[in-house]
């Protein structure tokens, strides 16, 4: 399931929710993809950032969940590995969150509803030096701005 | 009953007359209790309001009475008591008498009733007040109880359900791969069994998005408005247009989530008591005040009490210092009102 590059060694992905059931799903998920594989896992962010320290973990994927107001969203979501690249897993399809995300230099955003669907496409993306962002998440957002968004021009816009 | 039968005796002025009756009215101490002129001045005053006023008796005569206890706000009812001769009822935020130093504020419930002399004339109006502040506590405990399940409920739902729609849906994603990979029957159904919970979380979404407060999403006001026209119309399907200034309010996070939480309500009202199929949501300032319309095009109802969820909503706006009406019906839309101030005024 999923190619497997020759050559290219298991990367290890960080998982991060409280939820367990989701985790479970989450590291059944990637663990079908033979070349990732979940590396660590995380109920909240603290535990998260101890693990995140880990230098083959090569991408994180974080509930929005794990975001309060004790622990902001903000850059760099792991300052024990600031360049290790963050998917965010959102439930809501607001503007304002999608903003706060890439201002924190979150490299992915995936809606709940699509988690099946689109966070493997978004692993590769991001993995790839791109940006995933879901679909529904671009709805409503001028062309121009969504282009610059996915091309990584932008961490912010202003309409 | 007593002042008419007084008035019908006597030949002498009228208001002269009701301030002796009045003077026994005057001494209950649990009661504040005003004789006001046609022009609106005070003619006599209990004990129990010069108090609660800070003043003595002898100040008041004469004096203007929206510049002593009340607002310009309180005026138009005040003067539609006069103008139509029937009795009025407003609600004003005050320092209770009994407590001078440090000032306690309590909630006054105030009778306005008109008075009138031998040729049906308004002569004056008998102002009579009564701490209703237990009362309103007590209701608002109990607004403040539902909002409180409310927002627990909307968080269970957003922070669990959600959660296991979207590991159902990876499950079925799994299934489907597996079951791909080994070229059994049964992707479709799996395949289905992704969709069906993604629009079941979709659906959680949105029906927890009607029950969080505003203050959890964080979006700002105008943006949680938009969001709940939006969810009516998914929900309900229902046309909600809305419109909105194109800067944020300066709300405070109380005001915040009671007018979310009224609009929430008339909304409520509109699709699934009124059967409306179209409502427009309105927000706008005007002087000191923020309006919110809500005009839908369901079945009006001439009496307050039928509208469900109306007596709450009007504590809600009551407790934010603001006010509620609906006004329309018989051929044209039905509009609620909310009326605002720009900010919660708690002295009198």
């Amino acid at each position: 399931m999923g190619g497997t590059s020759q050559g290219d060694p298991t990367r290890r992905v960080l998982i991060v929710t409280g939820h367990h059931t989701l985790r479970v799903s989450l590291k059944d998920l990637i663990n079908l993809e033979s070349d990732l594989t979940v590396g660590g896992e995380a109920e909240n962010l603290t535990e998260a950032r101890r693990l995140s320290g880990d230098d083959h973990m090569v991408l994180a994927i974080v509930d929005h969940l794990a975001f309060t107001d004790r622990e902001p969203l903000r850059k760099p979501v792991f300052p024990e590995n600031p360049h290790m690249p963050v998917i965010l897993m959102t439930l809501d399809n607001e503007l304002d969150q999608l903003k706060r995300a890439l201002a924190a230099g979150v490299r992915g955003c995936v809606t709940k509803q699509d988690l099946a669907e689109e966070l493997i496409p978004a692993v590769r993306n991001v993995l790839n030096g791109q940006r995933y962002i879901s679909r529904e998440l671009l709805v409503g957002i001028p062309a121009r701005v969504r282009a610059a968004i996915l091309d990584g021009e932008t961490t912010e816009w202003n309409e | 009953m007593a002042i008419v039968t007084k008035r019908q005796q006597s030949d002498s002025d009228p208001l002269e007359d009701m301030a002796w009756l009045a003077e026994r009215l005057f001494v209950e101490p649990s009661l504040l209790s005003a004789l006001i002129d046609p022009a609106l001045r005070y003619v006599r005053v209990s004990r129990s309001l010069a108090d609660v006023l800070g003043r003595e008796v002898t100040y008041f005569p004469g004096k203007n009475v929206i510049k002593n206890g009340f607002t310009a706000r309180h005026r138009t009812v005040i003067q539609k008591a006069l103008d139509t001769g029937q009795a009025q009822v407003l609600t004003n935020w005050a320092a209770t008498p009994r407590d001078k130093e440090p000032k306690i504020y309590g909630y006054w419930q105030w009778s306005i009733v008109p008075l009138h002399n031998k040729e049906g004339l308004v002569c004056g109006l008998l102002l009579a007040g009564h701490d209703i502040t237990e009362r309103r506590l007590l209701e608002s405990g109990v607004i403040e109880a539902a909002a409180r399940e409310r927002r627990e409920v909307g968080l269970e739902i957003r922070d669990n359900i959600g959660q296991i729609l979207a590991a159902i849906a990876m499950k079925a994603k799994i299934l489907e791969l597996k079951l791909r990979e080994q070229k059994l029957a049964g992707t479709e159904e799996a395949r289905e069994l992704q969709d069906l919970a993604a629009e079941a979380i979709t659906t959680h979404r949105r029906i927890a998005h009607m029950l969080y407060p505003a203050d959890l999403e964080g979006g700002g006001f105008l943006a949680n408005l938009r969001s709940l026209a939006e969810d009516t119309t998914q929900l309900y399907g229902v046309s909600c247009q809305v419109t909105v200034p194109d800067h944020e309010p300066d709300l405070e996070p109380v005001q915040a989530v009671h007018i979310h939480a009224i609009v929430k309500m008339i909304i409520e009202h509109c699709v699934n008591q009124a059967g409306a199929e179209d409502l427009a949501i309105e927000f706008f300032t005007e002087s000191e005040q923020y309006v919110i319309n809500v005009t839908h095009n369901g079945k009006a109802y001439k009496r307050t009490g039928v509208i469900k969820g109306y007596r709450i909503m009007t504590f809600q706006a009551h407790s934010i210092g603001g006010a509620i009406s609906v006004q329309g019906g018989t051929g044209q839309s039905v509009v609620f009102t909310g009326w605002f101030p720009r900010k919660i005024h708690h002295d009198p």
